[in-house]
C-alpha cells in the first residue's frame, strides 16, 4: 500500500493505492503530519481505495480538526458507496466535504470556512433576513 | 371447479375493483352493493365465501353474515371495514367470521387472506378439530388429533379440566405465530377462547412480538372478563428465515421444554404470573434458536407444575421422552410424553387432567445453511490487502449485493484488526479464524482467536460520540460493526480467547 503525494495549486493531493485498513494507516498518518507544516489544503483521493478502517476514520477526524485550527481544509474525492456510508454513520460527513472531481475540490478551497461553519453562517443570514 | 365468492359493499368503486382483481385470479365473483339483495343471492346460490363490508345501510355486515350462516353454516366469511374496533372483531369472530380486512388495504393483501381462508390450512383444520372433538366427545381417554402431525400435535384427555385448553396458529409469510393457553374450569371456556384467539389474530396485524401480543390480550381480558381467574398463555413466533423462536409464557400450570437437534433438552423460562389478573403486568419475551428438527413441548398440568417447582420430581424425568429419537413426528412425541406423565404416581400429577402440545419447525433443513467458507490468517500478517480481497472472494458466492458485501467485509475487517492488535499482544504469533456461512437469508460471519481475551466486565457499549470526542480511541471498530451488521455478539474469556459473531440479512446469490 502506497500513498502518492503531489501538489496542485494550493492543495496537496494524497492518493492511496489500496485499502486504508492495516498497513496503510501509519503511512496516512505520516502524510497528514507532513501536511500540517505547510500551508496547503489537503485532498484525499479515494479512487483506488475500496475499504477504510475505523482507525483510519479516527485519524481523519483528528487531522480534520487539526487542519481547521490551522485554517486549512481536508476534502475527499472519488468516495465509493461503502466509504460514504462509514462517513454517514460516524457523523464525519457533517464535518467533511466530498467532491466528485479533483478540480471541484480545488475550486472549493477559496473558502476559508468549513462545511459546518458555512451552515451556521447560512442559517444566521437567513435569520437576519427573516427578522431584520 | 371455480370457487364462488359473493362481494357485498355499498362502496361501488371498491366492489368493482375487487371484482376485476379476483376474476383475474380465476374466482367466480358476484357482487352487490345491497346487503338485502346479497341475502337473496345466498338463498339461490351456495357461495364458498362471502366478503362483506361491516357498515352498510338497512342491514349491516354482521347481521348479514349471521343470516347467511343460518342458511348455510359452511359458507366462509370475511369482513371488510374501516372501523376495525376490537369489539366488532370479537362479535364477528363469535359469528364465525374467519378474518378481518381493515380499509384501506392492498389487493394483494385481500388475495392472500382469501387463499388462506379457502385453503384447508392447518388453522381451519385446527379449529374444526376443536369443535368436532367437543361435539363428539365420549367417556374415557381419547387423543385429539390435529392435521400436519409433523408440525403440530395436541394430545389431551377428554376430562373437563383438560378440555380447557385452546390453541391457534397463524402463518404470515415466513413467520408462524402460535398461541396456546388454558383457563380455570370455572370459567366459560368458549368465551375466553374466542376472545383470546380474536385478539391474537387482530393484534397480529399490528405487530408480531409475543410480549406485545400477550400484553394486548391481557389488557382486553382484564377489561372484558369480570372474574379475575387465572389464564395461562404461551405465545410464540417462529421465524423461518432467522430460524429463531421468540416466546413468552405466563402462568404456573404450563411447563415448556425445547428440544434442538444434537442438544440437551432445556426448559423454557416462564413467568409464574398468570394473565387476566392485572392489566399492567410486565410481559417479557425471549429468543431461542429453532432450526429444522427442533420441537417445543408444552405440558398443561397444574399438579405437575407444582411438583416440578417443589423439586419432588425433576424435569430430567421427561427429557428422555422429549429427546426420544424414535418419535418421528410431533404426534408420536406428544403421545409419548403424555403416556409418561400418566405413568407418574396419581398423587404427583394424575389429578389435574393433562394436555401435551408439541410444536415443530415445519421446515426442512436449509441446504444453504451448509454453505460455509472457512479460512485462517496466521500472524504476523503479511499482505493484508490480499487477505481483504480473499474475504470478498469468499463472500461472492453467498452475497449478491455488492454494497452489502462491502459492509460485511468492512465489519469482518474490524473484528480481524481487533484480534491482530489485542488478542496476541500485537506482533506475536497466532492465528485468527474466520467462518462465513449462510443461514436462511442471513450471512453469518464469525471471527475468533485463541488469544488472551479481554475482560467483558469492563466492556462498555460504544456510542456515537466516538468520532466527536477525539480522546476516545477504543470501541470504534465495535461501533462500526454494530452499525453495519444487523446483530453482533462478542464473547471473550482468558481460556477461549475472543469470538465475534455477526449476522446481516442479505439477498443471497442464486448462483
Amino acid at each position: 500500500m502506497k500513498i502518492e503525494r503531489r501538489e496542485k495549486e494550493k492543495a496537496t493531493i494524497l492518493s492511496p493505492t489500496g485499502d486504508l485498513v492495516y498497513e496503510g494507516i501509519d503511512e496516512l498518518e505520516n502524510q497528514f503530519k507532513i501536511s500540517c507544516d505547510n500551508a496547503h489544503h489537503v485532498i484525499l483521493d479515494f479512487a483506488h481505495t475500496r475499504y477504510i478502517s475505523a482507525k483510519a476514520l479516527g485519524i481523519m477526524a483528528f487531522y480534520l480538526k487539526n487542519f481547521r485550527d490551522r485554517q486549512k481544509g481536508l476534502k475527499l474525492i472519488h468516495v465509493n458507496e461503502n466509504i460514504n456510508k462509514l462517513l454517514v454513520i460516524t457523523g464525519l460527513l457533517k464535518l467533511i466535504e466530498i467532491f466528485e472531481t479533483e478540480d471541484a475540490a480545488i475550486a472549493s478551497l477559496g473558502h476559508q470556512v468549513g462545511k459546518l461553519e458555512k451552515m451556521l453562517l447560512w442559517s444566521k443570514e437567513n435569520l437576519t433576513q427573516e427578522y431584520p | 371447479m371455480k370457487k364462488k365468492i359473493l362481494l357485498v359493499d355499498d362502496e361501488e368503486t371498491l366492489c368493482w375493483a375487487l371484482h376485476e382483481a379476483l376474476s383475474e385470479e380465476g374466482f367466480d365473483i358476484e357482487n352487490t352493493n345491497d346487503s338485502v339483495k346479497a341475502l337473496e343471492f345466498t338463498r339461490k346460490t351456495k357461495y364458498d365465501l362471502v366478503i362483506s363490508d361491516l357498515k352498510m345501510p338497512i342491514m349491516g355486515g354482521l347481521q348479514l353474515i349471521s343470516e347467511i350462516k343460518k342458511q348455510n353454516p359452511d359458507t366462509k366469511a370475511i369482513i371488510i371495514t374501516a372501523y376495525g374496533s376490537i369489539e366488532a372483531v370479537i362479535e364477528a369472530m363469535h359469528l364465525g367470521v374467519l378474518d378481518f380486512i381493515t380499509k384501506p388495504f392492498k389487493i394483494e393483501q385481500i388475495k392472500r387472506v382469501i387463499y388462506r381462508v379457502l385453503s384447508d390450512s392447518a388453522i381451519s383444520s385446527l379449529n374444526n378439530n376443536i369443535s368436532s372433538t367437543k361435539s363428539t366427545d365420549n367417556e374415557g381417554l381419547k387423543n385429539d388429533l390435529c392435521s400436519q402431525t409433523d408440525v403440530f400435535f395436541v394430545a389431551k384427555d377428554v376430562t373437563e379440566t383438560a378440555n380447557n385448553i385452546f390453541y391457534d396458529v397463524v402463518e404470515i409469510g415466513k413467520l408462524k405465530a402460535f398461541i396456546s393457553g388454558s383457563i380455570s374450569h370455572e370459567m366459560d371456556i368458549k368465551n375466553v377462547e374466542v376472545l383470546v384467539k380474536t385478539i391474537f389474530r387482530y393484534v397480529l396485524k399490528k405487530g408480531n412480538s409475543p410480549a406485545f401480543l400477550l400484553k394486548e390480550i391481557n389488557q382486553y381480558l382484564c377489561k372484558n372478563i369480570l372474574k379475575r381467574l387465572p389464564v395461562s398463555l404461551f405465545c410464540a413466533v417462529l421465524d423461518e428465515r432467522r430460524q429463531t423462536l421468540c416466546y413468552s409464557i405466563h402462568g404456573e400450570e404450563l411447563t415448556c421444554f425445547i428440544s434442538l437437534p444434537d442438544k440437551e433438552v432445556a426448559r423454557l423460562e416462564s413467568s409464574p404470573f398468570p394473565l387476566n389478573m392485572f392489566p399492567g403486568i410486565v410481559i417479557m419475551e425471549r429468543n431461542v434458536p429453532f432450526v429444522a428438527g427442533s420441537r417445543v413441548v408444552m405440558i398443561r398440568n397444574s399438579a405437575l407444575s407444582k411438583v416440578l417447582k417443589s423439586g419432588t420430581i425433576t424435569a430430567d424425568r421427561f427429557k428422555d421422552a422429549i429427546s426420544d429419537g424414535s418419535a418421528a413426528n410431533c404426534e408420536d412425541m406428544a403421545k409419548g410424553i403424555k403416556l409418561q406423565i400418566e405413568g407418574l404416581d396419581e398423587s404427583i400429577a394424575g389429578g389435574g387432567g393433562c394436555a401435551v402440545i408439541v410444536l415443530g419447525s415445519g421446515f426442512a433443513t436449509q441446504t444453504s445453511a451448509l454453505c460455509e467458507e472457512v479460512m485462517s490468517i496466521p500472524l504476523p500478517i503479511g499482505n493484508y490487502g490480499e487477505i481483504l480481497e480473499q474475504f470478498d472472494r469468499k463472500l461472492v458466492p453467498l452475497v449478491a449485493d455488492d454494497c452489502k458485501r462491502s459492509e460485511v467485509v468492512t465489519s469482518v475487517n474490524e473484528a480481524v484488526l481487533n484480534a491482530v492488535y489485542f488478542a496476541y499482544h500485537k506482533d506475536e504469533k497466532g492465528d485468527i479464524f474466520l467462518k462465513f456461512s449462510l443461514l436462511g437469508d442471513e450471512v453469518i460471519a464469525e471471527v475468533s482467536d485463541h488469544g488472551c481475551g479481554f475482560d467483558m466486565q469492563t466492556y462498555t457499549e460504544p456510542d456515537i460520540t466516538l468520532y466527536k470526542d477525539l480522546t476516545k480511541k477504543t470501541g470504534r471498530g465495535i461501533f462500526i460493526m454494530k452499525q453495519l451488521m444487523d446483530r453482533v455478539v462478542i464473547q471473550s474469556s482468558k481460556e477461549m480467547g475472543t469470538a465475534v459473531h455477526m449476522a446481516k440479512r442479505v439477498s443471497c446469490n442464486e448462483d
